[in-house]
């Protein structure tokens, strides 16, 4: 693995990147974030012809723009309202894939011969109430049926283990094996492999129109962009935040929307701490980076803006965060904030991800999760798979693109 | 008063404020109210503020706030900009390393 | 939201020049105005007063700007504006605004109306070893000079352009400093110069008359003035001990052989001046580019309105043209403000304002007459070498960013790729740079590489102070958000 410094490493040639959009391509991938680059690179590398198209710049979004994480610990307290017993499912599911998809990441250094910055920190979820420990315990008893490993620890050994906790906080989950990576570099890399193993890559490219011609063979679709058209076997969407976009453009509605949501970043200060910490009754999530800053986040609201704006962000949201993450470690009190963003994120209503080709629209793929940095190593890996072999879908029902769609397909706007 | 180099005399219109102890990496120097960190600094001799974490030298480059370049660690607040901190009595100023750490003793002003 | 405790009709972010003339008449008119600065003593950069402890014992036997300064701080007396110093504007949202003042908790006040007066700082030139301690911007070390009577070196050389190529080295040596060589990297005026200078000295009698008095305290103090001379590298151990200058074209590209090597303790830099963005970028305001007032340039109508609606900006910040210009902009910004409040009728404000057009319009004569003198070359931004750190919070050097930016022509990417523009200056100094990189290799002019997305905080908040445990945080990712959507929210 050659780990070098961030700044030595070489990307796509914007001379590849600009180039002309071909003709046609066997799989089209609609947009250039995690998703869409993982995507093109499993694909390059099973030897398909692929292209890219991103209308902006590769990893600008939330895939770039998110904090890193990888969130192993059960959302517990993110139910979906659908009975107790489909939320358990749905967790315990989730709890063993997370998993999977760690592993997916455990490799990828080695995989794209490339420094990653990932580090297994191990994490804690913390609880300030009576109630709220209860949660964790029953947190706890769900992740140990999915075997992921954790620990509910309180009182002394609480202190001892993690000094830096203010004492509001009686108990906390530990979970040794969460952690985090650099998301400015993972699609890039994703994408620089991609090239070499043969995939083209455009950016300044936007998707406009998708013609569905009604054949199976080579000429399936012809999309539309700014920079030309081009005829493809198969479509990917991998447009995240703006996935329903794409899929509405072959009469598909996917059942998402998008957030943006505030980060905070501060300077850096010698090391304090090590773990992620993450709360189990408040927006949180809290960490240490490489760089030695503190990025404070978990899913503060931003206002939306239309494009080409960037989501701004918020004082409200900054205001809150911080106030959050100083209650929890108080020796952030004297460092300062030095940068806000806002990413905006894809969320689905079901909390299941969107994965796996379209029954209603054959050759129509998608490849899209809320917890995208997370699992997007891994289902684009899978779907590419599915992609290459003859294999059955390996994605449950419940990730179905058509499970939104209602009736007739809409191609009113077609 | 005795104003040792590089502190200009007294003069052109201007008195200095009053004498005031501050420590620069631990040891008690003289500064007068009114001055800057980095002002007081350079007087306590060096004209360096801190250590990159590439081990480079820094110190006072716009002098006016913009660059923070000029990070100190003032009463223990590390990041703090000498050249828009004014001195205290009793203020504890020691050059940085790094994200925050005080530069190890024995590594003083190196001001030939 | 914290609750916003105060309402006014006109914020006025800046105490320089500018600043202070603006606040003064807006406030004349009738309008609630607060002024907000930084620092903690009025006056800007230019007219820096001295730190508080200093006594002035002698206002007579101050120079000439620090009177000046003190006149016009004094003309606040009795205007009724509130002044609030050590006090950064940090974000603003709409006519919200969030204020930290040191050691306070962040506040909001709600403004009907602002003028953006931030003023400028030394354009930021990279070149190898100007990471030395000892390398020192012009303004930094004329504030340590004047205000805190402290001079760092024993042999100080000074490299720079434009008006204060005369004026600090000569200021520099009033107050003792050695001054081994004053380097200009613009021409040195030529008969033709001094023709167009005769024809706009009408109404600017002061200006030239202090640029006389700086050429003679140069000659009177022995200090070689090198015109068309730029500084190649900085060298030293820990330290600058010596300055490598060489001769430059008239685009400030260095000719090789003609270096020179000068033993020196400090080297002060001063090739002009680029205005503070960070305010009006937040905001949202449109910018022309003139690099010889600084590069970005916020655009402005008739009445120093910006694109944004309530939104006026003044003096350096707005263009770098000085303080004689800043007073009467700021004294346009305050009348607009006040006309548009309805506090003054539009005949009231244009015959107040008139005055102040007639200086402005005879200043812009005499700056037409000294283009050429100083003129900014494009050399400026190609000193640097591979080795050269280019952001100087994250210390990156230019080699770090070169596969970035062959990558990519997006300033935000190179920033996400290299981590450089991410330290605690917010890319203030080294963006510029970072840009003009990006526009060579990619064969553009500088300004149409769009600057990174601006965002709060404008600068860097204590989480303490920023913190309000009164704010209720959303709830989590409940079934309530997602059956609030039906899943048609683009």
């Amino acid at each position: 693995m050659t780990a070098g410094p961030l700044e030595s490493r070489h990307w796509v040639p914007a001379g590849h990147s600009h180039a002309p959009l071909p003709s046609s391509t066997d799989v089209l991938v609609i947009g250039g974030g995690i998703a869409g680059t993982a995507m093109a690179y499993y694909l390059a590398r099973s030897g398909v012809e692929v292209t890219l198209v991103e209308r902006g710049e590769l990893n600008r979004e939330a895939s770039g723009t998110n904090a890193g994480s990888f969130h192993l610990q059960l959302a517990i307290h993110q139910l979906s309202g659908q009975g107790a017993e489909a939320d358990r499912e749905r967790l315990l599911d989730e709890a063993r894939l997370s998993l999977e998809a760690y592993s997916v990441w455990k490799e990828l250094g080695d995989e794209l011969d490339g420094s990653l910055d990932l580090h297994e920190t191990g994490g804690w979820m913390v609880a300030e109430t009576p109630e709220q420990v209860r949660t964790l315990r029953d947190k706890y008893e769900l992740e140990r049926l999915a075997g992921i490993e954790t620990e509910v620890v309180t009182g002394a050994e609480l202190r001892r283990r993690a000094p830096y906790l203010a004492e509001t906080v009686i108990g906390a989950t530990y979970c040794p094996i969460e952690g985090h990576a650099n998301p400015l570099v993972v699609a890039p890399l994703y994408a620089l492999r991609a090239v070499e193993h043969g995939a083209l890559i455009r950016t300044g490219t936007e998707v406009r129109r998708i013609d569905v011609n009604g054949d199976s063979g080579a000429r399936r679709f012809t999309v539309h962009t700014d920079a030309g058209r081009i005829d493809a076997h198969r479509v990917v969407d991998c447009a995240g935040a703006w996935c329903g976009e794409v899929a509405a453009m072959v009469g598909l509605r996917l059942p998402v929307r998008n957030e943006g949501l505030h980060v905070n970043v501060t300077e850096p200060r010698p090391r304090l701490l090590t773990p992620m910490v993450q709360h189990i009754g408040r927006r949180l999530t809290l960490k240490q980076t490489d760089q030695n800053t503190f990025i404070i986040g978990g899913g503060w609201p931003t206002p939306d803006a239309p494009r080409p704006r960037r989501y701004p962000t918020s004082w409200h949201s900054a205001a809150g965060s911080t106030a959050v993450a100083v209650s929890v470690l108080p020796a952030l009190a004297d460092i300062r904030v030095v940068r806000t963003w806002s990413g905006v994120i894809v969320f689905t209503n079901d909390f299941s991800p969107v994965v796996g080709e379209s029954a209603l629209v054959p050759g129509f793929h998608a490849c899209v999760s809320s917890t995208g940095f997370t699992f997007s190593p891994y289902f684009a890996r899978r779907l590419a798979e599915q992609m290459t072999s003859p294999v059955v879908s390996p994605f449950p029902e419940r990730y179905s693109l058509d499970r939104a769609t209602t009736g007739t397909l809409r191609r009113e706007n077609r | 008063m005795t104003i040792e180099r590089p502190r200009l005399p007294a003069g052109h219109g201007l008195e200095r404020g009053p004498a005031v102890t501050v420590t620069v990496d631990g040891r008690p120097v003289t500064a007068y109210l009114g001055e800057s960190v980095a002002a007081a600094l350079m007087a306590a001799g060096g004209l360096d503020t801190r250590t990159t974490r590439g081990g480079e030298r820094r110190g006072l480059f716009c002098g006016m706030g913009v660059c923070f370049d000029c990070l100190v660690i003032v009463d223990g607040v590390p990041g703090t900009r000498a050249c828009v901190t004014w001195v205290r009595e009793g203020m504890d100023i020691a050059r940085q390393d790094g994200p925050g750490d005080r530069r190890e003793t024995g590594d003083g002003p190196d001001r030939a | 939201m914290p609750v916003s405790d105060q309402s006014i009709d006109l914020l006025v972010v800046g105490g320089g020049p500018a600043g202070i003339s603006a606040a003064r008449s807006a406030a004349e008119a009738g309008l609630n105005v607060l002024l907000a600065d930084e620092r903690p003593t009025l006056g800007g950069q230019i007219y820096k007063q001295p730190g508080p402890g200093f006594t002035v014992t002698d206002p007579a036997a101050m120079d000439r700007q620090f009177r000046q300064g003190r006149a016009l701080i004094d003309s606040l007396d009795g205007t009724g504006v509130e002044v609030l110093l050590r006090t950064s504007v940090v974000a603003v949202e709409d006519r919200r605004v969030v204020l930290v003042t040191e050691g306070s908790a962040a506040r909001t006040v709600t403004a009907r109306r602002m003028v953006l007066a931030p003023g400028a700082h030394d354009r930021p030139v990279a070149f190898p070893g100007w990471t030395l301690p000892g390398v020192i911007t012009a303004g930094g070390l004329q504030t340590l000079a004047k205000t805190q009577r402290v001079l760092p070196g024993e042999r100080i050389l000074f490299a720079g352009s434009g008006p204060v190529a005369l004026a600090f080295p000569a200021q520099l040596a009033h107050y003792g400093a050695h001054i081994v060589t004053a380097l200009e990297a613009g021409p040195a005026p030529r008969a033709g110069d001094l023709m167009r200078l005769a024809r706009a000295a009408r109404g600017n009698g002061a200006l030239l008359r202090d640029a006389a008095r700086y050429r003679g305290m140069l000659l009177r103090h022995r200090i070689p003035l090198r015109y068309r001379r730029i500084v190649v590298r900085a060298e030293g151990d820990g330290r600058v001990e010596r300055v490598v200058h060489a001769a430059v074209d008239p685009d400030w590209r260095v000719l090789p052989g003609t270096e020179e090597t000068v033993r020196a303790d400090v080297l002060c830099v001063g090739y002009g001046f680029v205005a503070s963005l960070e305010l009006m970028r937040l905001v949202g305001c449109e910018f022309d580019h003139r690099e010889d007032l600084g590069g970005h340039v916020v655009h402005r109508d008739e009445w120093l309105r910006t694109t944004v609606d309530g939104v006026y900006a003044a003096g350096d910040g707005a263009g770098v043209e000085g303080s004689f210009v800043a007073i009467d902009e700021g004294r346009v910004a305050g009348l607009a403000a006040a006309m548009d409040a309805g506090a003054l009728s539009a005949a009231d404000a244009a015959a107040a304002a008139a005055p102040a057009r007639r200086r402005l319009d005879r200043r812009r004569a005499l700056s037409a007459a000294t283009a050429r003198l100083y003129r900014v070359g494009p050399g400026v931004y190609e000193l640097s070498d591979d080795d050269t750190v280019i952001c100087r919070c994250e210390a990156v050097r230019r080699r770090d960013l070169a596969p970035a930016i062959a990558s990519t022509d997006d300033i935000n990417l190179v920033k996400g790729y290299t981590r450089a523009g991410m330290g605690p200056c917010q890319g203030r100094i080294c963006q510029r740079q970072v840009a003009g990189l990006i526009a060579r290799h990619h064969g553009r002019p500088i300004e149409e590489v769009a600057l990174a997305t601006p965002r709060m905080p404008v600068r860097p908040v204590p989480i303490g102070a920023l913190a309000d445990h009164t704010i209720q945080g959303p709830t989590l990712f409940l079934a309530e958000d997602a059956a609030a959507d039906d899943g048609t929210k683009p």
